[in-house]
């Protein structure tokens, strides 16, 4: 019996992990607040893990897993009365229903990611790499490099449409 | 095409927090009406997401290798340790964004900016990092701001301590903050060890010091309303442009209109980060080093004025009750003082900052000469020179004047103040007037 039980803990801690990158994807489309996007996320493992006993494991995790993080992300737009400044929520119901519809039919991206990167020119890539290392700011980078903030924020946006470019064309490939 | 690239800008703007209310109503508006903008959104937004992850598991496995690289020369049990700690980033890898697991819980506040923050020992928390509840933070320069889920803000300065206890509450020990709270955050408070200042929709300023024994909280309303709540007075409420000294007298709270006979002025920085001095402290010397005079400016309330002040790399007339930044003569007198270089050193340079006395407008450096000695008894002339009043309405930033002389070898400075600014509006019976100044800098070049 109690071996059962450890295996059932074992694939539900597998199938979270597995799908953190997914999850997160999700909760950040509805709520475009990167600090705020990361507590949702553990939040919502927290919840799942709760909430292990209702688990059917003969049925798709991803559907059951999306349906708690949409809560989750209702629960924080509630709290967080910043967040309600930038959607409505009508808006987040439209983006919640096509974005959970879009991720059963998208494509892994983080090999295409790695292989863009590697891609870009070295500058690039290192200052793009130092935007999303925890705390990095234009600020900070722009400091470092010794230029504008502005300029950098320019940069990053033309590196960002690069590699959405170069994405698009790696998994329309494979 | 021209849409697109529209659509692209705006959510660069997004990301990067950029995007004022204006751009996200038409952001909003562009994506509820087309399913295409929609799409480019969510393509946006998981390659976001997949940056993200991926600087997670960077910093994670950098952290990981820094304390490998402190750890290299440990005993054997703290390497195994380490090793078990780089395995553990290095799964948090392999499992794509399984680090995301290691933050902290839902967060009530988070670092928005920080400009050269120095942490006490003990205390870090990095720019757009949340803010650890229920743990006393100090910082000793810098400033930075703060962002709480209701969209209020506060901005800290240096040096500073203070406490997350609640969401929409900050606990502030010491130090001088601005709040910003915009429409619907209404109720946002700052808890001080004086008193409660409940925030009703506004701009306002705080300064929270002591007078050694009991809390002296200075406090300006930029705009808006603010409630003070404290033990044994009436709930007060300021509007715009009123401004109080919240002190305890005879063990009472009572609220003051006017310290040391001038209202209290604060600036506000509730939207941004003070403007900093642009100057280096690297090559001078007397930075830190013990300043004597004969007497200095005492009152109560926190107001005293020590000549130690003159070296501790702190400008601008800034600090809070009982820790202000600056020296001040004792009233009706000129003053003067002397830096112990502690050593004999070759100089050429001394660097001057004025003060005008927290914007009172009432002491200051008019005209001074400046002596050397490489005993304290014997003292040679180096320089005189004058300097300008401090306008407080115009300089947030007080100017540095520089004074050249020929190469001396000394250890003491002593600065004679021949003449100070008077308050230009007070009787010249007035007697509350002196010599006072910000800092003093000595260079070897």
């Amino acid at each position: 019996m109690q071996d059962h039980s450890l295996t059932a803990e074992e694939k539900l801690v597998t199938l979270i992990g597995s799908h953190q990158a997914v999850l997160h994807r999700y909760i950040l489309t509805l709520l475009p607040d990167r600090a705020l996007a990361d507590d949702v996320l553990q939040e919502t493992n927290l919840v799942l893990w709760r909430k292990a006993a209702d688990y059917d494991s003969a049925r798709p995790f991803l559907p059951w897993a999306m349906a708690i993080a949409r809560f989750q992300v209702q629960a924080a737009r509630r709290d967080s009365k910043r967040d309600l400044h930038v959607f409505n929520d009508e808006l987040v119901d439209v983006l919640a229903q096509e974005a959970a519809s879009a991720e059963n039919n998208s494509a892994p991206m983080d090999h295409a990611l790695e292989q863009c990167l590697k891609e870009l020119p070295a500058k690039q890539r290192e200052i793009i790499l130092a935007r999303y290392k925890r705390n990095g700011s234009v600020k900070v980078i722009a400091a470092e490099q010794g230029r504008t903030p502005t300029a950098i924020s320019l940069l990053l946006m033309r590196i960002r449409k690069t590699l959405m470019q170069c994405i698009e064309q790696k998994v329309s490939l494979s | 095409m021209k849409n697109a690239e529209k659509l692209d800008e705006q959510l660069h703007q997004l990301l990067e927090g950029e995007l004022d209310e204006d751009g996200m109503s038409k952001l909003n508006l562009e994506l509820l009406n087309s399913p295409t903008a929609r799409a480019r959104y969510r393509h946006t937004m998981a390659l976001h997401s997949a940056l993200i992850q991926k600087g997670h598991s960077q910093s994670a496995l950098e952290a990981a290798l820094r304390t490998a690289e402190t750890a290299s020369s440990d005993s054997p049990s703290r390497k195994r340790s380490v090793v078990m700690l780089i395995a553990g980033a290095l799964g948090a890898i392999m499992i794509s964004g399984l680090s995301l697991l290691l933050l902290p819980s839902r967060t009530w506040a988070t670092v928005l900016e920080s400009s050269q923050v120095q942490w006490e020992q003990g205390a870090t928390v990095a720019d757009k990092a949340h803010i650890p509840r229920d743990q006393l933070l100090a910082f000793k320069s810098g400033s930075m701001r703060i962002g709480f889920r209701s969209g209020a803000s506060v901005t800290l300065e240096g040096p500073c301590r203070f406490e997350l206890k609640e969401p929409e509450a900050l606990t502030v020990v010491h130090g001088r903050v601005s709040v910003h709270t915009p429409d619907g955050a209404q109720g946002f408070r700052i808890d001080t060890p004086g008193g409660k200042f409940i925030d009703l929709g506004t701009e306002f300023g705080l300064a929270v010091g002591s007078d050694g024994q009991a809390p002296v909280i200075l406090t300006e309303v930029f705009k808006g309303e603010v409630k003070i709540v404290a033990s044994s007075i009436t709930p007060a409420r300021l509007v715009q442009g009123e401004s109080r000294a919240l002190v305890k007298d005879t063990h009472q709270a009572t609220l003051l209109s006017a310290l040391d006979e001038s209202p209290v002025y604060l600036n506000n920085n509730s939207q941004s980060l003070p403007v900093e001095n642009q100057v280096s402290d690297a090559a001078n010397l007397a930075l830190g080093k013990p300043v004597s005079s004969p007497a200095y400016y005492a009152s109560k309330h926190g107001s005293v004025f020590p000549p130690e002040k003159l070296t501790d790399g702190r400008l601008n007339d800034s600090g809070v009750p009982g820790d202000w930044s600056f020296w001040l003569a004792p009233n009706e007198q000129h003053g003067e003082f002397t830096v112990d270089l502690l050593q004999p050193e070759t100089v050429v340079r001394i660097s001057l900052q004025n003060t005008n006395n927290r914007k009172i407008g009432d002491r200051g450096v008019a005209a001074f000469e400046a002596y050397g000695s490489l005993d304290n008894k014997t003292f040679f002339k180096l320089v005189e020179g004058d300097l300008p009043r401090i306008d407080a309405k115009t300089d947030t930033i007080f100017p540095f004047r520089d004074f050249s002389f020929s190469r001396s070898k000394i250890r003491y400075l002593k600065v004679v103040v021949t003449h100070h600014y008077r308050h230009p509006e007070r009787p010249a019976t007035h007697s509350h007037h002196s010599g006072g100044l910000n800092e003093i800098r000595v260079f070897a070049e």
